[in-house]
């Protein structure tokens, strides 16, 4: 699941080259609107007997696509219905997207990231009002689908719900940014993490002090940097100021004070020696992989990352997690979510009997097994988090939670991720980046009206 | 008996090659988004090529791959060629230098990695020599000479394999005229080797043209994660294949189809100009 | 003119011409150069090969050291997972029917166009010789669009053709090339005996170009066996190397990193080739030094 978050904030970051092929695929058979033509060829592996088919975000061989298959198969014993699943990988949708316009849709229900759902399924009303669904209780527990999903407070009820506010997904796990660090070097940072950027100023020194390069950060990922300020940003004036920001046609939001302010903390970290050596001149995972060594002390990333080091790391870390601290004077930043649900197609064969399966996710069972096999976080709130992602638990019941996704992805891609990489890496000042900022936004939106 | 020879390549040829170049001319002067209707746009696309940093870029870096790669794809050809005409173990190395070329870009991109990371073995090596500051080869402004020479070492292997095969047909009496006349090893090379091989070079440099302007796959994978890489290495072809599949989810295939013209008139001039330049009278031996 | 076969006399003779003669110190500055180049481009190869026999720990904690252990269940996963497998015979597929085409294709073209004076023959050349320079990006969109409306997306039908169409120019020029360095005595004789045409190309011809046709073969196999971009385009849930490849590199992504294996996996695709490159070498420089020589 990595990387939906990350996938959300820039595809190029992270779609590996399998996703691009379906960009490839779906784009090209766009260009035709005739791709259901070619059923033939892509059309479900699942049983030919199938009674109801799903395409999902996960790819064979990761815990996630173990968790659903579990799932599909007690489905089939307790319930008795045969669901076939193609492990389509990241963004399911948009190789959904083509064949939508005809009458062949391969699919009946779509796993996939909730965001892309209600983008791009909802808008092109090609998903199931679920009201109905929410309404009635989690198959075999005293608990109901709106219950599980909302009221525990663990995520805002409104995830998986249209901008009409009618659901269209019921998510069944999500994922967040923390800072990582091995317990087994820190045990005291659990129950006193930093709060502000003074404190853990404070704690990076004396690191420094002893010679660390306290910060771990694979440079060579531009979203991986650019979280930095996301989160800054968005404690000073609020997510709707990092939005506004990047939406403003004349560049020169970027140089009101409080934008200064959040990029003179970057200006800090890559001045002052806190970064690992390397960050701004290595091939990831280089950087993650020497900080799962010990060789570095913190590193921001998402709750995949404990995961992903798992091969490489040191055998007995024990990787544990805090929020991403406030700005000095400012509310901590919101908590940047993506979250994995189930949504049933307008044209299903059989709609009903598809909506059947798409609370059968929140079941205890396999809400256990995303957080102890997956090490994600499962939406219902009685359900525990895995211990790595500990430190995202109470930011979650209280922060305001935010879908991460850039709020205009050409310009993410073309101007911001490649001047923020000058003030990562210090090449800029704070008062240089600011400059060179609004100059090139005000060139990019004079190009793109 | 022409016809029946000919026909059926001819055919394949201008079915999957010819007939979608001349469709590309057309989509290359419209605006398509890849659904929906083409809006005709005339230049718009090769005038956009111009005040697009980013195409900027790309067309000097490809300018470089093309130029300076070339040049020194040749450079270190020829001098293996003359060096292995008369040493030991020209044939093992003969064989090991074509290595390169069988081997994916995947495995050079993570290789290189490897070597040039900021604790690299590269670095561990230039610090045990005592420099105290090594560069960091893979940082934005360096990497796109590290993708250089990885260009290079990909292609030099091909090239001393074919210009070898050139050398070794020069007969061996000219050689030993030119001894007897007492020539230098330069004056060997100039005025024996060189006009000799001289038509093998000039097909080299013209496929040189056309390949350098065609790199796609080993950039892609440089960055070892997939995805696109940093803007800074991008090539024509790279920016072309962007234009069509972004990352934005709206395919600019007008603009990317004017790229892929683009590429292929480069292709076209820098041919015709090799052979023009390069243009000898045929030297009869 | 040299036959084609008829390549340098290996060192003997060439060392007792020029082996006595004077060398400079740059000479001697060269030669160790030449020897690292190729201790390198061993280098990088083993290198592979022993990495794909380690750990993921191991390649990350020692890249340079050897194995602690041979872990050949890296290659039975590499197999397994992936589609690596299904990739590695899909593309040994398409590489020896594209190949074959071409060449069916390319080879009585290529004779045609070296021996007959026609008028428009030079024009054709030139028309098949430009065709070198048509970049992939230059034709996709309309292959695409094509293949769609004839229902050959996702198949390695569609593959095929595209690799035997974008092949026949480089075939087509060497082939010509290789075709003119033949005596024409040889035909000339034949024609007196009254052969036919095809008989001609067919049996005494085609042969003589044997290196020639090995040249395109293997030249055109190495370069589609790693072929990223058209099987890109084409393929949706059928793999052909590179891609299941490039899949296992991003799906490491998410069920974490296993190097070792991919080393494993990229072992399995490079080692043929250099199997058959070995094998077949030295008749792949005869056909070069032929096809390019004139």
């Amino acid at each position: 699941m990595p990387n939906n978050i990350e996938g959300a904030m820039s595809r190029r970051g992270f779609l590996g080259i399998g996703g691009t092929a379906l960009v490839v695929a779906s784009s090209g058979a766009g260009v035709l609107g005739l791709a259901g033509c070619d059923g033939s060829g892509s059309g479900p592996s699942g049983d030919p007997g199938s009674a109801a088919r799903m395409w999902s975000m996960w790819s064979e061989g990761e815990p996630n696509e173990a968790i659903l298959a579990e799932a599909v198969k007690d489905f089939k014993k307790e319930v008795g219905i045969d669901i076939g699943v193609d492990w389509k990988g990241r963004q399911p949708v948009d190789a959904l997207l083509p064949s939508l316009n005809t009458s062949n849709v391969p699919t009946d229900l779509l796993n996939g990231g909730n965001t892309e759902i209600v983008n791009k399924l909802a808008a092109t009303e090609n998903a199931v009002d679920l009201s109905d669904v929410y309404d009635r209780q989690v198959p075999g527990e005293d608990v109901t689908v709106a219950e599980a999903v909302g009221n525990g407070n663990r995520i805002a009820n409104s995830i998986g719900f249209t901008e009409e506010g009618i659901p269209v997904a019921v998510p069944y796990q999500l994922s967040t940014f923390l800072f990582f660090y091995n317990g087994r070097r820190f045990p005291d940072l659990q129950d006193n993490p930093p709060r502000d950027w003074d404190e853990f100023f404070m704690m990076l020194d004396e690191q420094v002090a002893k010679g660390r390069q306290p910060i771990a950060l694979d440079g060579s990922k531009p979203p991986y940097h650019a979280w930095y300020s996301q989160h800054l940003v968005s404690s000073i004036v609020g997510y709707s100021g990092w939005v506004d920001a990047h939406l403003d046609r004349s560049g020169q939001l970027w140089r009101e004070p409080e934008y200064v302010e959040a990029a003179r903390i970057i200006e800090r970290l890559a001045s002052g020696g806190y970064f690992i050596d390397g960050y701004d001149a290595s091939q990831f995972p280089a950087m993650q992989q020497k900080w799962s060594n010990n060789e570095s002390d913190f590193i921001f990333n998402g709750t995949w990352l404990p995961k992903e080091v798992k091969p490489y790391g040191d055998p007995e870390a024990e990787y544990r997690s805090f929020p991403f601290p406030a700005v000095p004077g400012y509310e901590p930043p919101p908590v940047f979510i993506a979250t994995q649900g189930v949504s049933v197609l307008s044209k299903a064969e059989d709609v009903e009997l598809a909506k059947e399966f798409v609370s059968w996710m929140l079941k205890t069972k396999y809400q256990e097994m995303t957080a102890t096999e997956a090490g994600e976080i499962p939406v219902r709130v009685d359900v525990a988090v895995p211990p790595t992602a500990e430190g995202a638990v109470e930011q979650l019941s209280g922060g305001k939670l935010i879908q991460s996704a850039p709020p205009n992805q050409a310009y993410w891609n073309d101007v911001f991720e490649v001047v923020h990489a000058d003030l990562v890496f210090g090449r800029l000042t704070a008062e240089e980046y600011i400059d060179k900022l609004a100059t090139q936004s005000n060139e990019f939106w004079k190009n793109h009206e | 008996m022409f016809v029946p020879f000919v026909a059926p390549a001819l055919i394949v040829f201008t079915l999957i090659v010819l007939a979608p170049t001349v469709f590309s001319l057309w989509v290359s002067f419209n605006e398509w988004a890849g659904a929906g209707p083409m809006t005709f746009a005339g230049f718009a696309n090769y005038a956009r090529m111009a005040s697009d940093p980013v195409f900027v870029t790309s067309f000097v870096n490809t300018m470089w791959t093309l130029f300076g790669v070339g040049a020194a794809v040749f450079v270190v050809s020829f001098a293996l060629t003359m060096l292995l005409q008369n040493m030991l173990g020209r044939k093992f190395i003969r064989l090991v230098i074509f290595f390169p070329s069988l081997v994916p870009g995947v495995v050079v991109g993570i290789l290189w990695g490897f070597l040039f990371n900021a604790d690299g073995l590269v670095n561990t090596v230039i610090g045990g020599l005592g420099v105290d500051d090594p560069p960091g080869w893979l940082s934005q402004e360096h990497m796109f000479k590290i993708i250089l020479l990885g260009i290079m070492w990909l292609h030099t292997g091909v090239y001393t394999v074919i210009l070898m095969a050139a050398a070794d047909r020069i007969p061996r009496d000219l050689y030993e005229a030119a001894d007897l006349a007492g020539a230098t090893p330069w004056q060997r090379f100039r005025y024996v080797t060189l006009p000799l091989m001289w038509d093998v070079v000039s097909v080299c440099i013209v496929l040189w043209c056309v390949q350098a302007l065609k790199i796609f796959e080993f950039i892609l994978v440089f960055t070892g994660t997939g995805g696109l890489p940093d803007r800074g290495v991008w090539n024509l072809a790279l920016f072309s294949y962007a234009e069509a599949f972004p990352t934005d989810g709206t395919p600019a295939f007008g603009m990317a189809a004017a790229t892929g013209m683009l590429i292929l008139v480069l292709a076209m001039v820098f041919t015709v100009l090799a052979r023009w330049v390069l243009r000898r009278d045929d030297v009869q031996y | 003119m040299n036959a084609p076969a008829d390549t340098a006399p290996p060192n003997g003779a060439a060392r007792d011409g020029r082996g006595r003669r004077s060398r400079s110190g740059f000479h001697y500055l060269l030669i160790p150069a030449a020897w690292a180049l190729a201790v390198f481009d061993l280098f990088v190869v083993a290198w592979m090969l022993i990495s794909s026999f380690k750990t993921t720990r191991e390649v990350f904690l020692d890249p340079w050291g050897l194995p602690s252990a041979l872990r050949w269940e890296n290659y039975v996963e590499a197999w397994n997972s992936a589609n690596i497998g299904e990739g590695v015979l899909n593309s040994m597929l398409l590489v020896g029917v594209s190949g074959v085409a071409t060449i069916i294709l390319a080879a009585p073209a290529a004779y045609a166009l070296s021996r007959f004076g026609n008028r428009g023959s030079s024009t054709l050349t030139v028309i098949f010789v430009l065709g070198l320079g048509v970049p992939a990006q230059a034709i996709f969109i309309p292959l695409y669009i094509a293949f769609d409306r004839l229902g050959l997306i996702n198949s390695l039908t569609s593959l095929q053709l595209i690799y035997t169409g974008t092949g026949l120019p480089f075939a087509v020029f060497l082939l010509t090339a290789f075709f003119r360095t033949l005596p024409r005595d040889i035909e000339e004789a034949a024609v007196i005996d009254g052969a036919s045409t095809w008989y001609t190309y067919s049996r005494i011809m085609l042969p003589l170009a044997r290196s020639g046709i090995i040249t395109v073969f293997m030249l055109q196999a190495i370069g589609h066996w790693g072929e990223t971009f058209f099987a890109l385009m084409v393929l949706q849930d059928k793999h052909t190397i590179s891609l299941a490849l490039l899949e296992f590199m991003k799906a490491m992504q998410y069920t974490g990193a296993r190097w070792s294996v991919l080393f494993a996996g990229l072992s399995l695709v490079v080692l043929p080739l250099i199997v058959l490159y070995v094998w077949l070498g030295s008749r792949i420089v005869e056909g070069i030094a032929a096809g390019y020589g004139k």
